[in-house]
């Protein structure tokens, strides 16, 4: 790219010899393009009119801005590719939120249950999701879901004294590590209320 | 999708034709994972409704299972076999964890 430097009249301006094979190989006639020169150092030099370097700052000007698009719609398609990239990386996250939910303890002191009572009230996990909520006894691996805390707690509670129910009637030899272990610890948690079971 | 976003209708098949579990016997909404003879641990019955089981169900029941969420997702969706997990159950007895 040759320099190019407009004077501030309407006096015709001089350029180099690369210039003037740009101009001639752009479409300008020789004719319209007087020689001037050559220069002490011999260099040729040719004179343009105002009008013609007018064009010429012009076109260049368009074709400096054709290239700073370019580079810009590069930058605009690489910036979009990362909205995209992390506008997958935040639903992930939200998808992730959701999936935990929102986890507190509670306090169960009654299994609400005629022949069953709790000797002393025990904690219990609660987790609250959009649309369930989730109560769990985790020492036991109990756990209900339902649409309401109360609910959940309600269903907890029937589990709990459901799977007491049947470890008490399971052979001890049928049992796993696990629930032989769930079956200790219900047994020093729940107390029978009602009368002998028959 | 969801990290525990599991289909209702292929847990079910996946508990009841992989895992073997047989929620129509004992209780209601529990059935024991049962191996040579003994109940090792329970597992809840997905409830009934359309479409993907709610999160905090799935994390239930992927805890009753004893499997990440990543084993998990594939027990559902086909590449554990039904005999890759009792070899996973078989390797927590090894280990002393049930």
């Amino acid at each position: 790219m040759h320099e190019l430097v407009r004077g501030s009249c309407q006096a015709p301006h001089r350029v180099g010899r690369a210039l003037y094979d740009d101009l001639i190989s752009a479409g300008s006639h020789p004719s319209s393009i007087a020689r001037w020169g050559p220069m002490a150092t011999g260099e040729e030099m040719y004179e343009i009119s105002a009008e013609t370097l007018d064009a010429i700052v012009l076109e260049r000007g368009f074709a400096g801005m054709h290239r700073r698009m370019g580079s810009l719609e590069r930058t605009i398609a690489s910036a979009i590719e990362q909205v995209v990239a992390l506008s997958a990386r935040l639903q992930t996250l939200e998808e992730r939120l959701a999936s935990q939910g929102v986890t507190r303890q509670a306090m169960v002191c009654d299994l609400g249950h005629e022949d069953y009572a709790l000797k002393c009230p025990i904690s219990v996990v609660v987790e609250e999701y959009d649309e369930e909520t989730v109560a769990r006894f985790p020492e036991v691996e109990a756990f209900a879901s339902a649409a309401t805390e109360g609910e959940a707690l309600s269903l907890l509670k029937q589990e709990i004294v459901e799977l007491y129910e049947e470890l008490l009637a399971t052979d001890e030899d049928e049992l796993g590590k696990l629930p032989r272990q769930w079956r200790r610890v219900l047994s020093q948690l729940i107390q029978r209320d009602g009368p002998p079971q028959r | 999708m969801g990290l525990l976003n599991v289909d209702y209708g292929a847990v079910t098949r996946a508990l009841e034709r992989k895992v073997g579990l047989d929620f129509r016997s004992g209780r209601e909404r529990v059935a024991w994972y049962i191996l040579e003879g003994k109940k090792l641990f329970t597992v809840h019955a997905p409830k009934t409704h359309r479409g993907d089981l709610r999160p905090g169900t799935a994390a239930g029941i992927r805890n009753d299972l004893k499997l990440t969420t990543t084993q998990f997702r594939d027990l559902v969706r086909c590449p554990i076999s039904g005999a890759d997990y009792e070899r996973i159950i078989r390797q927590k007895i090894t280990e002393g964890l049930l």
